[in-house]
Protein backbone atom coordinates (compact mmCIF):
# COMPACT_ATOMS: atom_id res chain seq x y z
CA UNK A 1 0.00 0.00 0.00
CA UNK A 2 2.72 2.50 1.14
CA UNK A 3 4.74 1.39 -1.92
CA UNK A 4 1.74 2.24 -4.41
CA UNK A 5 1.64 5.83 -2.45
CA UNK A 6 4.91 6.38 -2.94
CA UNK A 7 4.99 5.30 -6.90
CA UNK A 8 1.78 7.34 -7.08
CA UNK A 9 3.45 10.92 -5.58
CA UNK A 10 6.76 10.23 -7.58
CA UNK A 11 4.64 9.32 -10.78
CA UNK A 12 3.05 13.01 -9.94
CA UNK A 13 6.48 14.63 -8.88
CA UNK A 14 7.82 13.55 -12.51
CA UNK A 15 5.08 14.82 -14.46
CA UNK A 16 5.17 18.00 -12.64
CA UNK A 17 8.90 18.52 -13.50
CA UNK A 18 8.38 17.37 -16.65
CA UNK A 19 5.69 19.82 -17.33
CA UNK A 20 7.93 22.82 -16.37
CA UNK A 21 10.66 21.74 -18.36
CA UNK A 22 8.27 21.83 -21.39
CA UNK A 23 7.13 25.11 -19.98
CA UNK A 24 10.78 26.39 -19.58
CA UNK A 25 12.04 24.89 -22.84
CA UNK A 26 9.03 26.64 -24.83
CA UNK A 27 9.80 30.06 -23.52
CA UNK A 28 13.16 29.77 -24.21
CA UNK A 29 12.61 28.62 -27.64
CA UNK A 30 9.57 31.09 -28.10
CA UNK A 31 11.08 32.22 -31.79
CA UNK A 32 11.15 28.64 -32.97
CA UNK A 33 7.24 27.95 -32.03
CA UNK A 34 6.49 31.20 -33.72
CA UNK A 35 8.30 30.50 -36.87
CA UNK A 36 6.81 26.52 -36.46
CA UNK A 37 3.25 27.91 -35.57
CA UNK A 38 3.32 30.28 -38.81
CA UNK A 39 4.48 27.54 -41.14
CA UNK A 40 1.99 25.33 -39.84
CA UNK A 41 -0.45 27.71 -40.56
CA UNK A 42 0.82 28.45 -44.34
CA UNK A 43 0.88 24.84 -44.62
CA UNK A 44 -2.97 24.54 -43.86
CA UNK A 45 -3.88 27.22 -45.98
CA UNK A 46 -1.77 25.65 -49.03
CA UNK A 47 -2.86 22.18 -48.51
CA UNK A 48 -6.49 21.90 -50.00
CA UNK A 49 -4.39 23.25 -53.56
CA UNK A 50 -1.99 20.52 -52.85
CA UNK A 51 -4.76 18.25 -52.86
CA UNK A 52 -7.06 19.60 -55.86
CA UNK A 53 -3.88 19.18 -58.22
CA UNK A 54 -2.90 15.62 -56.71
CA UNK A 55 -6.27 14.68 -57.53
CA UNK A 56 -6.00 15.84 -61.52
CA UNK A 57 -3.11 13.14 -61.04
CA UNK A 58 0.56 15.12 -59.61
CA UNK A 59 2.35 13.75 -57.54
CA UNK A 60 3.07 15.37 -54.19
CA UNK A 61 6.40 16.50 -54.93
CA UNK A 62 4.75 18.23 -58.18
CA UNK A 63 1.82 19.29 -56.81
CA UNK A 64 3.58 20.87 -53.90
CA UNK A 65 6.30 22.79 -56.21
CA UNK A 66 3.07 23.71 -58.35
CA UNK A 67 1.38 25.58 -55.58
CA UNK A 68 5.07 27.54 -54.50
CA UNK A 69 5.65 28.50 -58.18
CA UNK A 70 1.88 30.31 -58.52
CA UNK A 71 2.59 31.90 -54.84
CA UNK A 72 5.72 32.89 -56.24
CA UNK A 73 4.02 34.21 -59.62
CA UNK A 74 1.44 35.66 -57.49
CA UNK A 75 3.54 37.52 -54.87
CA UNK A 76 5.79 38.89 -57.98
CA UNK A 77 2.60 40.34 -59.91
CA UNK A 78 1.33 41.64 -56.17
CA UNK A 79 4.81 43.46 -55.94
CA UNK A 80 5.01 44.64 -59.32
CA UNK A 81 1.55 45.42 -59.95
CA UNK A 82 -0.40 46.13 -57.36
CA UNK A 83 2.25 47.03 -54.77
CA UNK A 84 3.54 50.83 -56.79
CA UNK A 85 0.22 51.29 -56.55
CA UNK A 86 -0.42 50.40 -53.19
CA UNK A 87 2.73 52.15 -51.66
CA UNK A 88 1.86 55.54 -53.45
CA UNK A 89 -1.83 55.49 -51.80
CA UNK A 90 0.14 54.47 -48.71
CA UNK A 91 2.27 57.28 -49.34
CA UNK A 92 -0.56 59.63 -49.63
CA UNK A 93 -2.08 58.22 -46.42
CA UNK A 94 1.08 58.25 -44.08
CA UNK A 95 1.41 62.05 -45.38
CA UNK A 96 -1.94 62.83 -44.70
CA UNK A 97 -1.83 61.09 -41.50
CA UNK A 98 1.07 63.15 -40.62
CA UNK A 99 -0.32 66.57 -41.77
CA UNK A 100 -3.12 65.44 -39.26
CA UNK A 101 -2.03 67.67 -35.58
CA UNK A 102 -3.26 65.87 -33.05
CA UNK A 103 -2.64 68.76 -30.31
CA UNK A 104 -4.36 71.07 -32.84
CA UNK A 105 -7.16 69.09 -33.13
CA UNK A 106 -7.51 68.08 -29.25
CA UNK A 107 -6.75 71.90 -28.15
CA UNK A 108 -9.93 72.75 -30.29
CA UNK A 109 -12.05 70.07 -28.81
CA UNK A 110 -10.73 71.27 -25.38
CA UNK A 111 -11.57 74.70 -25.69
CA UNK A 112 -14.98 73.77 -26.96
CA UNK A 113 -15.24 71.69 -23.55
CA UNK A 114 -14.54 74.72 -21.66
CA UNK A 115 -16.52 76.61 -23.20
CA UNK A 116 -19.78 74.77 -23.12
CA UNK A 117 -18.97 72.34 -19.89
CA UNK A 118 -17.66 75.34 -17.60
CA UNK A 119 -18.16 72.87 -14.13
CA UNK A 120 -15.44 70.44 -15.79
CA UNK A 121 -11.67 70.93 -15.44
CA UNK A 122 -10.13 70.18 -19.00
CA UNK A 123 -6.84 72.21 -18.72
CA UNK A 124 -4.56 69.33 -18.97
CA UNK A 125 -6.84 67.31 -21.48
CA UNK A 126 -4.49 67.58 -24.45
CA UNK A 127 -1.39 66.79 -22.44
CA UNK A 128 -3.14 64.05 -20.94
CA UNK A 129 -4.34 62.56 -24.38
CA UNK A 130 -0.90 63.12 -26.18
CA UNK A 131 0.93 61.55 -23.17
CA UNK A 132 -1.53 58.38 -23.57
CA UNK A 133 -0.62 58.26 -27.61
CA UNK A 134 2.57 58.49 -27.44
CA UNK A 135 3.60 56.20 -25.21
CA UNK A 136 0.75 53.81 -26.91
CA UNK A 137 2.47 54.47 -29.87
CA UNK A 138 6.28 54.23 -28.69
CA UNK A 139 4.74 50.86 -26.76
CA UNK A 140 3.43 49.33 -29.75
CA UNK A 141 6.34 50.12 -32.13
CA UNK A 142 9.14 49.04 -29.26
CA UNK A 143 6.64 45.62 -29.52
CA UNK A 144 7.12 45.00 -33.33
CA UNK A 145 10.33 46.03 -33.35
CA UNK A 146 11.58 43.43 -30.67
CA UNK A 147 9.47 40.82 -32.67
CA UNK A 148 11.47 41.51 -35.98
CA UNK A 149 14.99 41.62 -34.63
CA UNK A 150 14.36 38.76 -31.82
CA UNK A 151 13.21 36.16 -35.15
CA UNK A 152 17.25 35.72 -36.05
CA UNK A 153 16.60 38.09 -38.55
CA UNK A 154 13.49 39.02 -41.66
CA UNK A 155 15.31 37.61 -44.56
CA UNK A 156 16.14 34.22 -42.15
CA UNK A 157 12.49 34.41 -41.42
CA UNK A 158 11.48 34.85 -44.99
CA UNK A 159 13.64 31.86 -45.57
CA UNK A 160 13.20 29.69 -42.95
CA UNK A 161 8.79 30.06 -43.01
CA UNK A 162 8.31 28.87 -46.60
CA UNK A 163 11.14 25.93 -46.41
CA UNK A 164 9.34 24.18 -43.37
CA UNK A 165 5.97 24.79 -45.29
CA UNK A 166 6.74 22.99 -48.24
CA UNK A 167 8.76 19.79 -46.00
CA UNK A 168 5.40 20.00 -43.77
CA UNK A 169 3.04 20.12 -47.08
CA UNK A 170 5.15 17.45 -48.99
CA UNK A 171 5.65 15.49 -46.22
CA UNK A 172 2.68 15.63 -44.06
CA UNK A 173 1.91 11.76 -43.83
CA UNK A 174 5.52 10.71 -43.02
CA UNK A 175 5.73 13.02 -40.61
CA UNK A 176 1.92 11.77 -38.82
CA UNK A 177 3.83 8.27 -39.20
CA UNK A 178 6.66 9.24 -38.03
CA UNK A 179 5.13 10.79 -34.60
CA UNK A 180 2.53 7.48 -34.89
CA UNK A 181 5.77 5.16 -34.99
CA UNK A 182 7.19 6.67 -31.39
CA UNK A 183 3.47 6.19 -29.68
CA UNK A 184 3.38 2.90 -27.45
CA UNK A 185 0.48 0.34 -28.52
CA UNK A 186 -1.80 1.66 -26.61
CA UNK A 187 -2.67 4.90 -27.56
CA UNK A 188 -1.95 4.60 -30.99
CA UNK A 189 -5.11 4.54 -32.80
CA UNK A 190 -6.10 7.11 -30.09
CA UNK A 191 -3.18 9.11 -31.12
CA UNK A 192 -4.03 9.07 -34.84
CA UNK A 193 -7.53 9.85 -34.02
CA UNK A 194 -6.55 13.04 -31.88
CA UNK A 195 -4.00 14.37 -34.54
CA UNK A 196 -6.69 13.76 -37.79
CA UNK A 197 -9.40 15.57 -35.54
CA UNK A 198 -6.95 18.46 -34.63
CA UNK A 199 -5.68 18.75 -38.00
CA UNK A 200 -8.86 18.94 -39.57
CA UNK A 201 -10.21 21.72 -37.06
CA UNK A 202 -7.37 23.71 -37.45
CA UNK A 203 -7.18 23.90 -41.18
CA UNK A 204 -10.79 24.26 -41.31
CA UNK A 205 -10.62 27.77 -38.80
CA UNK A 206 -7.10 28.60 -41.07
CA UNK A 207 -8.85 28.84 -43.99
CA UNK A 208 -12.11 30.13 -43.03
CA UNK A 209 -9.92 33.09 -40.47
CA UNK A 210 -8.23 34.03 -43.88
CA UNK A 211 -10.95 34.01 -46.53
CA UNK A 212 -13.07 36.29 -43.92
CA UNK A 213 -10.26 38.92 -43.61
CA UNK A 214 -10.11 38.52 -47.29
CA UNK A 215 -14.15 39.17 -47.74
CA UNK A 216 -13.58 41.58 -45.22
CA UNK A 217 -10.89 44.01 -46.97
CA UNK A 218 -12.68 44.03 -50.38
CA UNK A 219 -15.93 44.97 -49.24
CA UNK A 220 -14.65 47.70 -47.22
CA UNK A 221 -11.80 48.61 -49.74
CA UNK A 222 -14.78 48.42 -52.51
CA UNK A 223 -17.42 50.21 -50.36
CA UNK A 224 -14.40 53.22 -49.55
CA UNK A 225 -14.18 53.44 -53.26
CA UNK A 226 -17.75 53.72 -53.92
CA UNK A 227 -18.23 56.29 -51.32
CA UNK A 228 -15.53 58.33 -53.17
CA UNK A 229 -13.02 58.01 -49.80
CA UNK A 230 -9.34 58.90 -51.09
CA UNK A 231 -6.75 55.98 -50.51
CA UNK A 232 -9.83 52.61 -50.73
CA UNK A 233 -6.96 50.28 -52.02
CA UNK A 234 -4.67 50.28 -48.57
CA UNK A 235 -7.61 51.56 -46.47
CA UNK A 236 -8.92 48.16 -47.58
CA UNK A 237 -5.68 46.04 -46.88
CA UNK A 238 -5.49 47.68 -43.77
CA UNK A 239 -8.96 46.60 -42.63
CA UNK A 240 -8.49 43.30 -43.97
CA UNK A 241 -5.26 42.50 -41.82
CA UNK A 242 -6.96 44.36 -39.43
CA UNK A 243 -9.81 41.49 -39.23
CA UNK A 244 -6.79 38.87 -38.32
CA UNK A 245 -7.42 40.00 -35.12
CA UNK A 246 -11.09 38.99 -34.11
CA UNK A 247 -13.19 42.12 -32.87
CA UNK A 248 -10.01 44.94 -33.67
CA UNK A 249 -11.64 44.93 -37.79
CA UNK A 250 -13.95 47.61 -37.37
CA UNK A 251 -11.64 49.95 -35.50
CA UNK A 252 -8.06 49.45 -37.50
CA UNK A 253 -10.51 49.37 -40.74
CA UNK A 254 -12.55 52.97 -39.83
CA UNK A 255 -10.21 55.37 -37.92
CA UNK A 256 -7.82 55.67 -40.37
CA UNK A 257 -10.92 56.45 -43.03
CA UNK A 258 -12.20 58.61 -40.97
CA UNK A 259 -9.06 60.89 -39.87
CA UNK A 260 -8.68 61.37 -43.57
CA UNK A 261 -11.87 62.24 -44.22
CA UNK A 262 -11.51 64.76 -40.70
CA UNK A 263 -8.06 66.31 -42.34
CA UNK A 264 -9.85 66.72 -45.84
CA UNK A 265 -12.74 68.52 -44.13
CA UNK A 266 -15.44 66.36 -45.64
CA UNK A 267 -17.28 65.68 -42.42
CA UNK A 268 -20.19 64.74 -44.77
CA UNK A 269 -18.78 61.76 -45.49
CA UNK A 270 -17.55 60.26 -41.95
CA UNK A 271 -21.37 58.71 -41.76
CA UNK A 272 -21.08 57.03 -45.09
CA UNK A 273 -17.52 55.57 -43.53
CA UNK A 274 -19.29 54.28 -40.83
CA UNK A 275 -22.09 53.01 -42.60
CA UNK A 276 -20.01 50.81 -44.55
CA UNK A 277 -17.94 49.86 -41.88
CA UNK A 278 -20.96 48.70 -39.81
CA UNK A 279 -22.74 47.35 -43.08
CA UNK A 280 -19.96 45.28 -43.64
CA UNK A 281 -19.43 44.40 -39.79
CA UNK A 282 -23.22 43.06 -39.97
CA UNK A 283 -23.07 41.05 -43.64
CA UNK A 284 -19.82 39.72 -42.33
CA UNK A 285 -21.08 38.28 -38.36
CA UNK A 286 -24.52 37.54 -39.56
CA UNK A 287 -24.21 35.94 -42.77
CA UNK A 288 -20.49 35.36 -43.25
CA UNK A 289 -18.99 34.04 -40.37
CA UNK A 290 -21.63 32.01 -39.16
CA UNK A 291 -21.27 30.37 -42.84
CA UNK A 292 -17.72 29.78 -43.09
CA UNK A 293 -16.42 29.12 -39.35
CA UNK A 294 -18.92 26.50 -38.71
CA UNK A 295 -18.26 25.43 -35.46
CA UNK A 296 -14.62 25.19 -35.90
CA UNK A 297 -13.61 27.82 -33.38
CA UNK A 298 -16.68 27.21 -30.24
CA UNK A 299 -14.85 30.16 -28.03
CA UNK A 300 -17.01 32.32 -26.24
CA UNK A 301 -16.42 36.08 -27.17
CA UNK A 302 -15.10 37.06 -23.65
CA UNK A 303 -12.68 34.20 -23.90
CA UNK A 304 -11.49 35.44 -27.21
CA UNK A 305 -10.72 39.06 -26.34
CA UNK A 306 -8.91 37.89 -23.12
CA UNK A 307 -7.05 35.80 -25.19
CA UNK A 308 -5.47 38.71 -27.79
CA UNK A 309 -5.18 40.74 -24.66
CA UNK A 310 -3.28 38.27 -23.43
CA UNK A 311 -1.34 37.55 -26.86
CA UNK A 312 -0.76 40.88 -26.96
CA UNK A 313 1.16 41.33 -23.67
CA UNK A 314 2.87 38.54 -24.04
CA UNK A 315 4.28 38.10 -27.43
CA UNK A 316 2.77 41.60 -29.34
CA UNK A 317 1.25 41.40 -32.54
CA UNK A 318 1.99 38.36 -33.67
CA UNK A 319 0.92 36.90 -30.21
CA UNK A 320 -2.46 38.75 -30.70
CA UNK A 321 -2.94 37.22 -34.42
CA UNK A 322 -1.71 33.40 -32.98
CA UNK A 323 -4.24 33.51 -30.03
CA UNK A 324 -6.96 32.10 -31.38
CA UNK A 325 -5.57 29.68 -33.51
CA UNK A 326 -3.54 28.20 -30.49
CA UNK A 327 -6.53 28.58 -28.44
CA UNK A 328 -8.30 26.12 -30.84
CA UNK A 329 -5.71 23.69 -30.97
CA UNK A 330 -5.92 23.70 -27.25
CA UNK A 331 -9.24 23.61 -26.35
CA UNK A 332 -9.67 20.67 -29.69
CA UNK A 333 -6.72 18.84 -27.87
CA UNK A 334 -7.95 18.48 -24.92
CA UNK A 335 -11.64 17.60 -25.95
CA UNK A 336 -10.22 14.93 -28.55
CA UNK A 337 -8.07 13.61 -25.36
CA UNK A 338 -11.01 13.54 -22.90
CA UNK A 339 -13.33 11.72 -25.61
CA UNK A 340 -9.87 8.95 -26.86
CA UNK A 341 -9.90 8.30 -22.97
CA UNK A 342 -13.07 7.65 -22.54
CA UNK A 343 -13.98 5.60 -24.83
CA UNK A 344 -11.02 3.61 -25.81
CA UNK A 345 -10.79 0.58 -23.13
CA UNK A 346 -7.33 -0.03 -24.47
CA UNK A 347 -5.86 3.22 -23.37
CA UNK A 348 -6.92 2.66 -19.96
CA UNK A 349 -6.13 -1.39 -18.85
CA UNK B 1 -10.60 -4.39 -13.97
CA UNK B 2 -7.65 -4.98 -11.86
CA UNK B 3 -7.48 -8.35 -12.22
CA UNK B 4 -7.40 -7.21 -15.97
CA UNK B 5 -4.83 -4.34 -15.54
CA UNK B 6 -2.56 -7.20 -13.66
CA UNK B 7 -2.77 -9.60 -17.03
CA UNK B 8 -2.53 -6.70 -19.60
CA UNK B 9 0.95 -7.44 -21.77
CA UNK B 10 2.40 -4.10 -23.29
CA UNK B 11 5.35 -3.77 -25.64
CA UNK B 12 8.07 -1.67 -24.34
CA UNK B 13 8.01 2.40 -25.18
CA UNK B 14 10.64 1.23 -27.55
CA UNK B 15 9.24 -1.55 -29.50
CA UNK B 16 8.09 0.39 -32.39
CA UNK B 17 10.79 3.04 -33.01
CA UNK B 18 13.63 0.52 -33.26
CA UNK B 19 11.89 -1.71 -35.76
CA UNK B 20 13.24 -1.28 -39.00
CA UNK B 21 12.12 1.42 -41.08
CA UNK B 22 10.41 -1.26 -42.79
CA UNK B 23 11.54 -3.57 -45.41
CA UNK B 24 9.36 -1.76 -48.56
CA UNK B 25 8.91 -4.78 -50.77
CA UNK B 26 7.48 -6.92 -48.16
CA UNK B 27 4.73 -4.36 -46.86
CA UNK B 28 4.09 -4.19 -51.07
CA UNK B 29 3.92 -8.18 -51.35
CA UNK B 30 2.03 -8.11 -48.18
CA UNK B 31 -0.60 -4.79 -49.50
CA UNK B 32 -0.95 -7.00 -52.45
CA UNK B 33 -1.85 -10.52 -51.05
CA UNK B 34 -5.59 -8.38 -49.81
CA UNK B 35 -7.81 -8.62 -52.52
CA UNK B 36 -8.58 -5.44 -51.38
CA UNK B 37 -5.50 -4.10 -53.04
CA UNK B 38 -4.40 -6.70 -55.13
CA UNK B 39 -5.39 -3.98 -58.70
CA UNK B 40 -3.66 -1.22 -57.73
CA UNK B 41 -0.40 -0.27 -59.60
CA UNK B 42 2.88 0.53 -58.62
CA UNK B 43 2.31 3.80 -58.17
CA UNK B 44 -0.61 3.97 -56.58
CA UNK B 45 0.76 1.29 -53.95
CA UNK B 46 3.67 3.49 -53.16
CA UNK B 47 0.56 6.14 -52.51
CA UNK B 48 -0.76 3.79 -50.38
CA UNK B 49 2.16 2.59 -48.47
CA UNK B 50 2.70 6.25 -47.47
CA UNK B 51 -0.33 6.12 -45.20
CA UNK B 52 0.22 2.83 -43.86
CA UNK B 53 1.50 1.55 -40.34
CA UNK B 54 3.61 -0.63 -39.34
CA UNK B 55 3.42 -2.08 -35.54
CA UNK B 56 4.67 -4.50 -33.45
CA UNK B 57 2.78 -6.33 -30.75
CA UNK B 58 3.94 -9.12 -28.40
CA UNK B 59 2.17 -12.51 -27.49
CA UNK B 60 -0.67 -11.44 -25.29
CA UNK B 61 -0.86 -8.02 -26.07
CA UNK B 62 -4.43 -6.43 -27.10
CA UNK B 63 -4.37 -5.05 -30.50
CA UNK B 64 -7.72 -3.54 -29.75
CA UNK B 65 -10.79 -3.72 -27.30
CA UNK B 66 -14.71 -4.69 -28.52
CA UNK B 67 -16.33 -1.55 -27.84
CA UNK B 68 -13.05 0.86 -28.98
CA UNK B 69 -13.80 3.06 -32.00
CA UNK B 70 -13.13 1.21 -34.63
CA UNK B 71 -10.68 2.91 -37.46
CA UNK B 72 -8.22 0.75 -38.70
CA UNK B 73 -7.84 -1.70 -40.76
CA UNK B 74 -5.20 -4.12 -39.54
CA UNK B 75 -2.98 -6.69 -41.94
CA UNK B 76 -0.87 -9.48 -40.26
CA UNK B 77 2.29 -9.64 -41.62
CA UNK B 78 4.03 -12.10 -38.95
CA UNK B 79 2.35 -14.40 -36.38
CA UNK B 80 -0.90 -15.01 -35.51
CA UNK B 81 -3.67 -12.85 -33.89
CA UNK B 82 -7.64 -14.21 -31.86
CA UNK B 83 -10.30 -12.56 -32.30
CA UNK B 84 -12.70 -13.12 -29.21
CA UNK B 85 -16.20 -11.62 -28.92
CA UNK B 86 -18.07 -11.50 -24.96
CA UNK B 87 -21.44 -11.68 -24.80
CA UNK B 88 -23.12 -9.52 -21.79
CA UNK B 89 -22.54 -12.21 -19.00
CA UNK B 90 -18.83 -11.78 -20.01
CA UNK B 91 -18.35 -14.87 -21.35
CA UNK B 92 -15.57 -14.84 -24.53
CA UNK B 93 -16.05 -16.82 -27.71
CA UNK B 94 -13.37 -17.24 -30.02
CA UNK B 95 -14.78 -16.17 -33.32
CA UNK B 96 -11.23 -16.76 -35.25
CA UNK B 97 -7.36 -17.10 -35.46
CA UNK B 98 -6.01 -15.37 -37.80
CA UNK B 99 -2.29 -15.59 -39.37
CA UNK B 100 -0.14 -14.27 -42.57
CA UNK B 101 -2.12 -12.40 -44.94
CA UNK B 102 -4.82 -11.99 -42.83
CA UNK B 103 -6.81 -8.89 -41.97
CA UNK B 104 -9.36 -8.01 -39.42
CA UNK B 105 -10.57 -4.57 -38.58
CA UNK B 106 -12.45 -4.18 -41.98
CA UNK B 107 -15.71 -2.98 -40.77
CA UNK B 108 -13.90 -0.23 -39.62
CA UNK B 109 -13.15 1.19 -43.08
CA UNK B 110 -16.95 1.05 -43.78
CA UNK B 111 -18.96 2.79 -40.58
CA UNK B 112 -16.37 3.66 -38.68
CA UNK B 113 -18.67 2.27 -35.38
CA UNK B 114 -17.01 0.45 -32.43
CA UNK B 115 -14.96 -2.82 -32.61
CA UNK B 116 -17.45 -5.73 -32.25
CA UNK B 117 -14.81 -8.08 -31.36
CA UNK B 118 -11.51 -7.94 -29.36
CA UNK B 119 -8.06 -8.84 -30.90
CA UNK B 120 -5.57 -10.48 -28.82
CA UNK B 121 -2.17 -11.18 -30.47
CA UNK B 122 -1.39 -15.08 -29.65
CA UNK B 123 2.37 -15.06 -30.88
CA UNK B 124 4.78 -11.91 -31.49
CA UNK B 125 2.72 -10.22 -34.20
CA UNK B 126 3.79 -7.41 -36.65
CA UNK B 127 1.06 -6.07 -38.46
CA UNK B 128 0.48 -2.99 -41.03
CA UNK B 129 -2.43 -0.76 -40.25
CA UNK B 130 -4.68 1.60 -42.63
CA UNK B 131 -7.17 4.36 -41.09
CA UNK B 132 -10.04 4.96 -42.09
CA UNK B 133 -9.76 8.70 -42.82
CA UNK B 134 -6.29 8.17 -44.86
CA UNK B 135 -8.22 5.45 -47.11
CA UNK B 136 -11.28 8.13 -47.56
CA UNK B 137 -8.88 10.35 -48.53
CA UNK B 138 -7.19 7.57 -50.60
CA UNK B 139 -10.09 7.02 -52.75
CA UNK B 140 -11.00 10.60 -53.30
CA UNK B 141 -7.82 11.76 -54.51
CA UNK B 142 -7.45 8.36 -57.12
CA UNK B 143 -11.69 7.55 -57.77
CA UNK B 144 -10.86 4.99 -60.36
CA UNK B 145 -8.32 3.30 -57.90
CA UNK B 146 -11.39 3.89 -54.95
CA UNK B 147 -14.21 2.45 -56.72
CA UNK B 148 -12.09 -1.12 -56.75
CA UNK B 149 -11.34 -0.84 -53.16
CA UNK B 150 -14.55 0.10 -52.50
CA UNK B 151 -16.17 -3.04 -54.04
CA UNK B 152 -13.49 -5.03 -52.58
CA UNK B 153 -14.82 -4.19 -49.23
CA UNK B 154 -18.41 -4.55 -50.53
CA UNK B 155 -16.93 -8.05 -52.03
CA UNK B 156 -16.01 -9.44 -48.29
CA UNK B 157 -18.93 -7.80 -46.40
CA UNK B 158 -20.96 -9.67 -49.01
CA UNK B 159 -18.91 -13.02 -48.46
CA UNK B 160 -19.06 -12.73 -44.95
CA UNK B 161 -23.01 -11.83 -44.73
CA UNK B 162 -23.83 -15.02 -47.19
CA UNK B 163 -21.31 -17.24 -44.61
CA UNK B 164 -23.60 -15.41 -42.31
CA UNK B 165 -27.09 -16.48 -43.67
CA UNK B 166 -25.54 -20.12 -43.82
CA UNK B 167 -24.58 -20.15 -40.10
CA UNK B 168 -27.90 -18.67 -39.10
CA UNK B 169 -29.99 -21.23 -41.79
CA UNK B 170 -28.37 -24.42 -39.92
CA UNK B 171 -28.95 -23.09 -36.20
CA UNK B 172 -32.56 -22.34 -37.13
CA UNK B 173 -32.57 -26.12 -38.93
CA UNK B 174 -31.06 -27.40 -35.86
CA UNK B 175 -32.87 -25.49 -33.11
CA UNK B 176 -36.61 -26.63 -35.21
CA UNK B 177 -35.47 -30.63 -35.68
CA UNK B 178 -34.65 -30.00 -31.72
CA UNK B 179 -37.88 -28.95 -30.89
CA UNK B 180 -39.77 -31.58 -33.25
CA UNK B 181 -37.28 -34.34 -31.65
CA UNK B 182 -38.36 -32.54 -28.43
CA UNK B 183 -41.79 -33.10 -28.56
Amino acid sequence: MLDTTYKKILRILLWTSITFLVIYIFVQLIDLFIILALSVLLAFIFAPFVFMLEQRGFNRLSATLSVFGVMAILIYLGLSVVIPKFSLQMNQLITKLQQFSLTEQLSIIQDWLTRNLPFGDFSNLTTKVEQFFSTQLVNSFESISLVLTSIVSVVAFLVIVPFITFFLIKDSKRIVQGVLQIVPNVYFEMSYWIIKKVSVKLGLFVRAWIFDATFVGTLIGLGFYLIGTPNALPLGVIAGLGHLIPYFGPIIGGIPAIIIAIMAGNFSQIPLIIFVVLGVYTIDNGFFQPYVFGKSVDIHPIIIILLIIAGSQLFGIVGMLLAVPVATVIKTTAKEIYFALKNYKIARV
Amino acid sequence: MKEEKNKAVHSSFWANIFHQPDEKADLKLSLLSIPLFDSLDKKDLNNLLNITHNRSYLAGEYVFYQGDPGIGLYLIREGEVQIVREDEGGNSIILATLSKGDFFGELALVDGEKRSATAIAITDVRAAVIFKPDLDEFILKYPKKGIRILNGISQIVVTRLRSLNEDFFSLQSHKKNGEKHGT
